[in-house]
């Protein structure tokens, strides 16, 4: 069970697509051979970006001959996608439809993009009757019931499951003073009228389980040496005890990676000590990284996105 | 609370027939008109077994013969010097529970695939020459995380694979041999599988190791909702786990999943990841142990928080 997490806009979306396309090459590309369903909630299925992602794909990954011989239109076919407005559709088709699919033995990737969407403490929904508490007791009891139905389907029907997940603000203790005893969330901003949920230092309820999410040690250092601002993956710590390995994508603004640098150097001569970077060589830059993973080490290598997905530039390890 | 008959130690054919018959505790046999039906359900060797377990008393040893009976019990080597040296200087003891919890991504998984390893290793560098039990419950091992730890394992240690490429392969491929992977998925699978502990004993002789990662998921996922229902599990597990190691003289390593602490305002000192199950397993362990990530390396910081048997500590591992 993968987790992909991310900013909006950091890319997750396409990096699925990508996996998408690559569980449906043979086996010696780098593929399953099988097919692909596809859950998405978070707006239609970018299905242009697909047909317009398969050939430079291909083309990059495997060799001429196989190149020349596949039609995009196949490998559309074998994606099956469902798209889900709400979360008792998407619970529905996790009990009926998907269970259907995986059982004709084809399927190999199940994506699920995202499985917050609907999850979220959204302010101003249908939903906002329930208490906070109640809210969180629902979602970790659908999560743990979910995961576990997961499991045994990529046991039983010998398939990967890949998640995407959003992140969200880590509250620092200076901004929390609304609770109790004075600790940061790590939540969700909540809107005016509503409150957050207390959390409880009880060791034993599944209810601060869920509630109290990555707080503000780890994750919130690894992250602010290289993203924006302090971000941890949503839904809390229920989930991430569900999933076996968690990649993180982030981005930033930052100089153009060191080949480019290079050229600057020589002409940016000593008179100018340390200035301001020329702007045309401030770009976004992407990095994608294993923050845990049972079979591989801690990585993270730098990527670029083009017409074919996204491509490594470089490789450091931790 | 009379105790009940289904956890006295008879076989189970004789509890059942037992139960169908009415006697439900301990307390059903006290009532002089029933005795007489005993005599009449059960054969002459079910009624000896059944006096056999009536009359076994708790008996008191001296603190000495326990001593003893210490001295003797094994350890075997983590193969990890720190973390040897947190457990004792000794390593991973027989016939008793460690426990090691932390949360998602703090190694817990490669430091039961190295433990394995390392109980496969023979006597003279430290293991036990012995095959592991390894209960996947989350579904975390898989073939190449276990060569991948074997590999550094071999690495580690070159005197055991001579350097030489050949040997170090077929190293490799020994170590993996000895570990016994079971797949579960519910409480109800784990306790099926761990009542039939003895049968998997006889079929896999010399076990040295049982790895259970995690013992919260399934307790989790079967009782989402109701806690109390979740602590009796974990206490059953418990008390079934203890046997098993007391009996098998095996060790038995159990990995719980955790979550961070939320922070205090004195945020400068690390906080110990709090265990999910909470302190269930806090009573019934021998050794506790915290794995948390050093952020950005790839080390760790394990703290032995609580143990019977030594003192707490803190050290940085390297895996």
């Amino acid at each position: 069970m993968v987790e992909v997490a991310g900013e909006s806009a950091a890319g997750k979306t396409q990096l699925c697509i990508q996996l998408a396309i690559s569980a449906q090459l043979p086996e010696e590309f780098g593929g399953l051979g099988g097919e692909v369903v596809y859950i998405s909630t978070e707006g239609p299925f970018p299905v242009s970006r697909l047909e317009s992602m398969v050939y430079p794909f291909v083309c990059r990954v495997c060799d001429e001959e196989y190149a020349n011989l596949i039609d995009p239109a196949d490998f559309m076919h074998r994606i099956h996608v469902a798209e889900f407005e709400s979360m008792e559709t998407m619970f529905h088709a996790f009990d009926y439809k998907v269970p259907a699919l995986l059982s004709t033995g084809n399927v190999r990737l199940v994506i699920v993009d995202s499985i917050a969407a609907h999850l979220r403490f959204n302010t101003g929904d249908e939903s906002s009757h329930q208490t906070p508490m109640a809210f969180y007791k629902d979602r970790s009891e659908n999560l743990l019931a979910m995961g576990g139905k997961f499991k045994r389907w990529a046991n039983d029907y010998h398939c990967a499951f890949v998640f995407t997940n959003q992140v969200k603000d880590i509250i620092s203790e200076e901004h929390g003073g609304s609770m109790p005893n004075g600790s940061g969330t790590g939540g969700l901003v909540p809107a005016p009228g509503h409150s957050l949920p207390t959390l409880s230092r009880q060791n034993n309820t599944v209810e601060s389980d869920s509630s109290s999410g990555l707080s503000l040690t780890d994750m919130g250092t690894e992250f602010a040496v290289l993203s924006m601002g302090r971000k941890a993956p949503a839904l809390g710590a229920v989930w991430a005890n569900i999933i076996n390995t968690r990649i993180m994508m982030y981005q930033r603004r930052g100089l153009a990676p060191s080949e480019f640098r290079l050229a600057s150097d020589t002409q940016a001569d000593a008179d100018q000590p340390a200035a301001e970077p020329p702007k045309h060589l401030l770009l976004t830059r992407r990095w994608i990284e294993n923050a845990f993973s049972p079979w591989a080490p801690r990585a993270e290598c730098e990527v670029v996105l083009d017409s074919g997905g996204f491509r490594h530039i470089s490789l450091t390890d931790d | 609370m009379s105790r009940s008959v289904l956890s006295l130690r008879l076989p189970a054919h004789l509890q059942a027939k037992l139960v169908h018959h009415g006697y439900h505790t301990v307390a059903d046999f006290d009532e002089s008109p029933l005795t007489n039906d005993l005599s009449q359900l059960l054969t002459q060797p079910e009624l000896r077994c059944l006096a056999l377990t009536a009359q076994a008393q708790p008996s008191a040893h001296s603190a000495w013969l326990l001593r003893q009976q210490a001295q003797a019990q094994s350890y075997f080597s983590t193969q990890l010097s720190q973390l040897d040296a947190l457990l004792g200087g000794r390593g991973v003891p027989l016939g008793c529970i460690t426990e090691v919890f932390g949360e998602p991504g703090s190694g817990q998984t490669e430091l039961c695939l190295r433990l394995c390893l390392a109980a496969r290793l023979p006597a003279n560098l430290g293991g036990l020459g012995a095959n592991s039990v390894y209960i996947d419950t989350v579904g975390s091992f898989s073939y190449c995380g276990a060569a991948r730890a074997a590999r550094s394992l071999c690495l580690q240690r070159p005197d055991h694979s001579d350097g030489i490429e050949g040997i170090a392969t077929q190293a490799t491929a020994s170590l993996l041999d000895g570990i016994h992977v079971f797949r579960v998925y519910a409480a109800h699978e784990l306790m099926a599988l761990l009542c039939s502990f003895e049968q998997i004993a006889r079929q896999t002789a010399g076990i040295g190791l049982v790895v259970l990662n995690t013992v919260s998921w399934p307790c989790f996922v079967s009782f989402a909702s109701n806690i109390a229902r979740r602590q009796a599990m974990h206490a059953e597990l418990a008390r079934i786990l203890a046997q098993i190691a007391a009996k098998h003289s095996v060790a038995v390593v159990l990995v719980s999943q955790a979550k961070s602490a939320a922070p205090s305002r004195d945020s400068s000192r690390a906080l110990l990841p709090v265990p999910a199950d909470g302190d269930v397993w806090a009573r019934l362990t021998a050794n506790r142990i915290a794995l948390r990530r050093q952020p950005g390396s790839d080390s760790f910081t394990a703290t032995l928080c609580a143990s019977t048997m030594y003192p707490t500590a803190e050290t940085t591992v390297e895996m």
